[in-house]
C-alpha cells in the first residue's frame, strides 16, 4: 500500500528554476531527511474553462487529455535510486495537481478529467472568498493551498473551516516563499496566524514550494519555524509527518472509497513490503506449532 | 506566536519544584549552526570570520524582528574555517526567535546560502552528541 | 465557544511641530504610521502578527484621540511600539496611551471622565462667567457613542 513515512514535503513544483533541474532538489530533500515528497504541477483555472467551452464538441475526451498535463515522468538513474535508498528508507514520491481557482463554478471539469485520477494529491489554492468556500464545503479535494501574490483577500469563519477539518481537507503553509521577499513574508505569517485565530491551526501542513535546491530546509528547522507560524511544539511537528501521512492516506481514500483496511495477496507485495509475509508465515508457526519456551519461562518466573 | 511572544515567561528557576531535584539556570543556550552554499558555489570564497558571521546574523535578527530582536546579544563563540561550523551563543529566551531567522535567513556576504541549524541546547557539551546525525543502515 | 478578544487602546495623539494647523487625522495614515512603527521595533513579525484586525475605530481631530482594536495576544507587541511612534503624515507627534480597554464601551467610559476632568482644570483657570460658558460650548461638541 502507499503510504508514507517520515517528513513530508508535499509541494516541490515540477517547474523549477532555470538554473537547477527538479532531480537536483528531489535529492536534496532526500539528503536533508525528507520521506516523502511531492511533485507539483500548477495549472491556471483558464485551463478548466477551455475545456468547458469545447466539451459541447464531438471531440471531448481528446481535447481534455490536452488540457490537464499528466504527471510529470522523473528520469532516475540507477545511481540516483540508489542514494535515495541509502539516505531514507521508503522515499515515497507523489504527484500532484495544483489548480488556481477564482469561480467555483468550473471544477465540475476537473473531477471529471482523466489525467486527475493519475495525480496522488489534488491541492486546490482558492483565490476567491466564493471559491475558497466552495473548496471547504463541497471539493473532494486533500489540501488548501494559499498562494500570497495571487490570492487578495480571504475571508472565512470558524464553521467553514471546521467544515473543511472534518472533512479531511488540510490548510498548506508554503515557507519559501517566506525567504523571497519581505511583503510576502509578512502576508504568510499574517495568514498563518489567521488559521490559528480562526480553526486553532488544525489540520495545518508545512511544504516547502522550493525552486532551487537551497530554498529547502531541514524539517526540524522548519518545526521551529512552525513555532512563529502560531503552531505549538507538537503541532509544528506533526505538521510535518503525521499530517503528510493523513494527506495520503486521505487522497488514497479517493480512489478507493471508504475503508479502514487494506487487503492484497502475499504473494502480490510489493519487496518493500516482503517482510510483512515472512512475519505472518513465522506468526502461524508459532502458533500451530508448540507453545513459546519464553512464555513459559515467564509464568515461572511469576510463581 | 504562542511560544514565541510568551517566550519571556519561560521558567528560569534554578529549582523544578515539581522533581525536586537542582538543576542549573538556563541562562543561554547553544545552537550548532552549518553555513550551506550549496554544490553549485563560485570560485570565490567568502571571506568567513567571527565579525562577518555575527554581522549576518544580526542582520537576518533584525529584519524579521526589529530592533528589539537585534538588541539581544548573540555571540559567536566557535568557527571552524574548512567545515563552515560555527556555535552561536544566545540567551534562552531567545532561541527560537533566533533560530528561525536563521532559518529565514537566504545570503551570506552576497552567496546565496542556507543556515543549517543541526542542533540547539542549553549545554554546550551536549551539541557533541547529535543523535539526528546516527546512521540507522542496516550492516549486512 | 471561544471568544475573539481584542484590545483597544486610547491614545491621545500630541503634536509636537510649532505650526497651529489642526492634526488631520485619518484612519489610514494612522494605521500606516502604527505598522511601520511596529515593523521598526518588532521586525516583519511583529508587523505581521498585528495586522490581523488592525482597526482605528475612533478618531477624533478635535480632542486628539484615537482608539486602535488590535487583537489579544500580539497586542502586547503594538503597546511596546506605541510609544515611538512619531510621525503620522509627515507631522511629528507624540503618541501618549491613556487606557486599554477590553471593549469599546470601556473605553468610551473612560474618555468620558478623562474629559471631565479636564473640563474641571479648564473651568479652574476661567476668570469670568464668559469664558466658562465658552469652555462648556466647545467641550460640548465631542460626543461618545455610548
Amino acid at each position: 500500500m502507499n503510504t508514507v513515512q517520515g517528513f513530508c514535503d508535499f509541494n516541490i513544483p515540477s517547474q523549477c528554476s532555470p538554473t537547477t533541474t527538479l532531480k537536483d532538489v528531489v535529492l536534496r530533500a532526500v539528503k536533508l531527511g525528507y520521506g516523502a515528497i511531492a511533485i507539483n504541477t500548477t495549472i491556471d483555472e483558464d485551463v478548466l474553462i477551455i475545456t468547458k467551452k469545447k466539451g459541447n464538441k464531438k471531440n471531448e475526451a481528446i481535447e481534455e487529455k490536452k488540457d490537464i498535463p499528466p504527471p510529470p515522468k522523473l528520469n532516475f538513474t540507477e545511481k540516483d535510486l540508489d542514494l535515495i535508498k541509502i539516505h531514507g528508507k521508503n522515499v515515497k514520491i507523489l504527484h500532484r495537481l495544483t489548480v488556481m481557482l477564482s469561480d467555483p463554478a468550473n471544477t465540475q471539469k476537473l473531477i471529471q478529467s482523466v489525467n486527475t485520477k493519475s495525480y496522488d494529491l489534488i491541492a486546490v489554492c482558492p483565490t476567491t472568498s466564493a471559491a475558497f468556500l466552495h473548496a471547504a464545503a463541497n471539493m473532494d479535494i486533500d489540501i488548501i493551498t494559499y498562494h500570497p501574490t495571487e490570492v487578495k483577500e480571504l475571508r472565512f469563519n470558524r464553521k467553514h473551516y471546521r467544515q473543511a477539518t472534518e472533512r479531511g481537507i488540510f490548510f498548506e503553509i508554503p515557507y519559501s516563499f517566506m525567504l523571497r521577499d519581505s511583503t510576502i513574508r509578512k502576508k504568510i505569517i499574517q495568514m498563518s496566524h489567521l488559521y490559528h485565530s480562526i480553526g486553532k491551526s488544525r489540520n495545518i501542513i508545512i511544504s516547502s514550494g522550493a525552486l532551487t535546491p537551497l530554498e529547502l530546509r531541514n524539517p526540524y528547522d522548519v518545526a521551529n519555524l512552525g513555532l512563529l507560524l502560531g503552531l505549538t511544539e507538537g503541532e509544528s511537528r506533526s505538521a510535518l509527518n503525521l499530517s503528510g501521512r493523513s494527506v495520503a492516506l486521505h487522497a488514497i481514500t479517493r480512489k478507493t472509497g471508504k475503508c479502514v483496511s487494506f487487503i492484497v495477496e502475499t504473494d502480490k507485495l510489493v519487496p518493500e513490503e516482503q517482510w510483512k509475509a515472512k512475519e505472518m508465515r513465522d506468526a502461524e508457526e508459532r502458533l500451530l506449532g508448540e507453545p513459546e519456551p519464553k512464555k513459559m519461562k515467564m509464568e515461572t518466573a511469576k510463581i | 506566536m504562542r511560544n514565541v511572544t510568551n517566550n519571556e515567561n519561560v521558567n528560569t528557576n534554578a529549582f523544578d519544584s515539581r522533581s525536586g531535584i537542582k538543576t542549573l539556570p538556563d541562562k543561554y543556550y547553544y545552537l550548532d549552526v552549518q553555513l550551506d552554499f550549496g554544490e553549485n558555489l563560485g570560485k570565490k570564497q567568502p571571506v568567513f570570520t567571527k565579525e562577518l558571521v555575527k554581522l549576518s546574523v544580526t542582520n537576518a535578527v533584525k529584519k524579521l524582528f526589529g530592533e528589539l530582536g537585534s538588541a539581544t546579544i548573540i555571540d559567536v563563540i566557535f568557527l571552524d574555517q574548512s567545515t563552515k561550523k560555527i556555535i552561536l551563543r544566545c540567551p534562552s529566551v531567545f532561541h527560537v526567535k533566533l533560530h528561525s531567522s536563521l532559518t529565514l535567513a537566504t545570503h551570506y556576504e552576497g552567496h546565496e546560502c542556507y543556515f543549517r541549524v543541526h542542533k540547539t541546547s542549553n549545554t554546550l557539551i551536549s551539541l557533541n552528541c547529535n543523535s539526528r546525525l546516527y546512521n540507522f543502515a542496516q550492516k549486512e | 465557544m471561544v471568544r475573539y478578544k481584542n484590545r483597544y487602546f486610547t491614545a491621545e495623539i500630541i503634536p509636537l511641530d510649532s505650526t497651529t494647523q489642526p492634526l488631520n487625522l485619518k484612519t489610514y495614515d494612522i494605521v500606516t504610521s502604527i505598522l511601520n512603527v511596529t515593523e521598526q521595533i518588532h521586525g516583519e513579525f511583529g508587523a505581521a502578527a498585528i495586522k490581523n484586525g488592525l482597526e482605528v475605530k475612533y478618531c477624533n481631530q478635535s480632542t486628539q484621540i484615537a482608539v486602535i482594536r488590535c487583537r489579544h495576544g500580539p497586542h502586547r507587541l503594538l503597546a511596546s511600539s506605541l510609544p515611538f511612534l512619531s510621525t503620522i503624515s509627515k507631522r511629528k507627534v507624540q503618541l501618549q496611551s491613556i487606557y486599554t480597554g477590553a471593549t469599546m464601551v470601556k473605553c468610551f467610559k473612560f474618555l468620558k471622565k478623562f474629559h471631565q476632568e479636564k473640563i474641571n482644570e479648564a473651568l479652574k483657570t476661567c476668570k469670568t462667567e464668559q469664558e466658562k460658558n465658552n469652555v462648556m460650548e466647545i467641550m460640548s461638541k465631542t460626543n461618545y457613542e455610548i
